[in-house]
């Protein structure tokens, strides 16, 4: 779908921001992949104990260290202040997985949104757009319900509330302070799309499922984990 | 309704109110006033267990045991919101601290020469 699409920005003006914990075994196929479609790449080592940082350096990639780990949401908004320091040169800054389990031609595919929608402020990646997507039954109801939710919490239409996969203009990003330092971070960029109104859009992208990015994702239980957090935001 | 269905009830937002303000002065004097109550309370239950039976008594309680159990219960609940907020709390510092050094540690590298 939409594979031949070219937008008149191109990858150059887009910071990939990928938090990585102990991937060093995947991450250097994650960054080359989107290096060679001529992405940036910002890769923010959460405390690894693995040579993540120094892979993803070789890669392409530049490359934060946290001393400790802190945790996903928390590795995202490093990126994010470095995106906003103004040392790289771009228009757009990207949230992508490190296990590989996101798609670089979905990034891809993404950035032509804006050329369609000048007001266009966030691409939200969605899974289940895809109709062969290929995701877990469990995964697939437990996801759905959260969106389902999101219409009530946010008054957001989703289709995919947990979708690590987004693009956002630079401008959205100076917005954005992310507090939640694990998992639930995810609900804070519909927060933020719900208080500043920002115009959004989904868009259909794969993720892939293997042995690995299961064993990287989160167990359902981890959901209540996520609720019981923010009660305490 | 009981009173002290309505006691337990008004508890609710009374901890909500001492978690969402604990690093505030207004937060930290409530929770400083609710630990003086709680240890006076407990220190008098002890020394004259009827005067928690006339209290229990008066709330519609039937005995004692059972007041102080529900008091027991409700600062039990407030103490543990009050730490997961203020472990929070700390976790956030923790991270503000953490980023500052990574990221000054990065423009180290890639950009020495850049204010």
């Amino acid at each position: 779908m939409m594979e031949n699409r070219t937008s008149k920005y191109v990858p150059g003006d887009v910071l990939c921001v990928m938090p990585a914990m102990n991937e060093a075994s995947v991450i250097a196929g994650t960054i080359s992949e989107l290096v060679e479609l001529g992405f940036r790449v910002l890769c923010i080592d959460d405390g690894s104990n693995d040579e993540t940082g120094t892979i993803a350096g070789k890669a392409g990639a530049y490359v934060v260290r946290h001393p400790v780990n802190l945790g996903q949401g928390a590795s995202l908004q490093t990126g994010f202040e470095i995106a906003l320091k103004g040392h790289v040169d771009i228009s757009f800054v990207a949230t992508f997985d490190a296990d590989g389990q996101h798609s670089a031609g979905s990034l891809l595919e993404m950035l032509t949104c804006f050329d369609e929608d000048a007001d266009l402020e966030i691409v939200l990646g969605s899974r289940f757009l895809k109709k062969d997507n290929t995701v877990p039954f469990q995964k697939r109801f437990a996801l759905q319900f959260a969106a389902f939710l999101a219409r009530f919490t946010y008054g957001l239409h989703l289709t995919d509330r947990h979708n690590g996969l987004r693009l956002l203009r630079l401008s959205v990003v100076e917005k954005i302070d992310l507090k939640v330092l694990g998992y639930g971070h995810a609900d804070e960029f519909l927060k933020l799309i719900k208080k500043h109104k920002t115009n959004y859009r989904e868009w259909p992208v794969t993720i892939t499922y293997n042995d690995y990015t299961k064993s990287k994702g989160q167990p359902l239980i981890n959901s209540f984990r996520i609720v019981f957090d923010r009660l305490f935001e | 309704m009981r009173l002290i269905v309505v006691l337990i009830i008004l508890s609710v937002p009374l901890i909500y109110f001492m978690i969402s303000n604990f690093d505030r002065v207004v937060g930290k004097v409530t929770a400083r006033i609710g630990f003086v109550i709680a240890t006076i309370s407990f220190v008098v239950s002890a020394l004259d267990p009827r005067i928690v039976t006339r209290i229990a008594n008066a709330l519609g309680v039937g005995r004692g045991t059972d007041l102080v159990t529900y008091f027991v219960a409700i600062c039990l609940v407030g103490l543990s919101a009050l730490s997961i907020a203020k472990f929070r709390s700390l976790e956030a510092r923790n991270a503000q601290l953490v980023r500052h050094v990574a990221i000054y540690e990065f423009e180290r590298n890639y950009f020495p020469d850049e204010p």
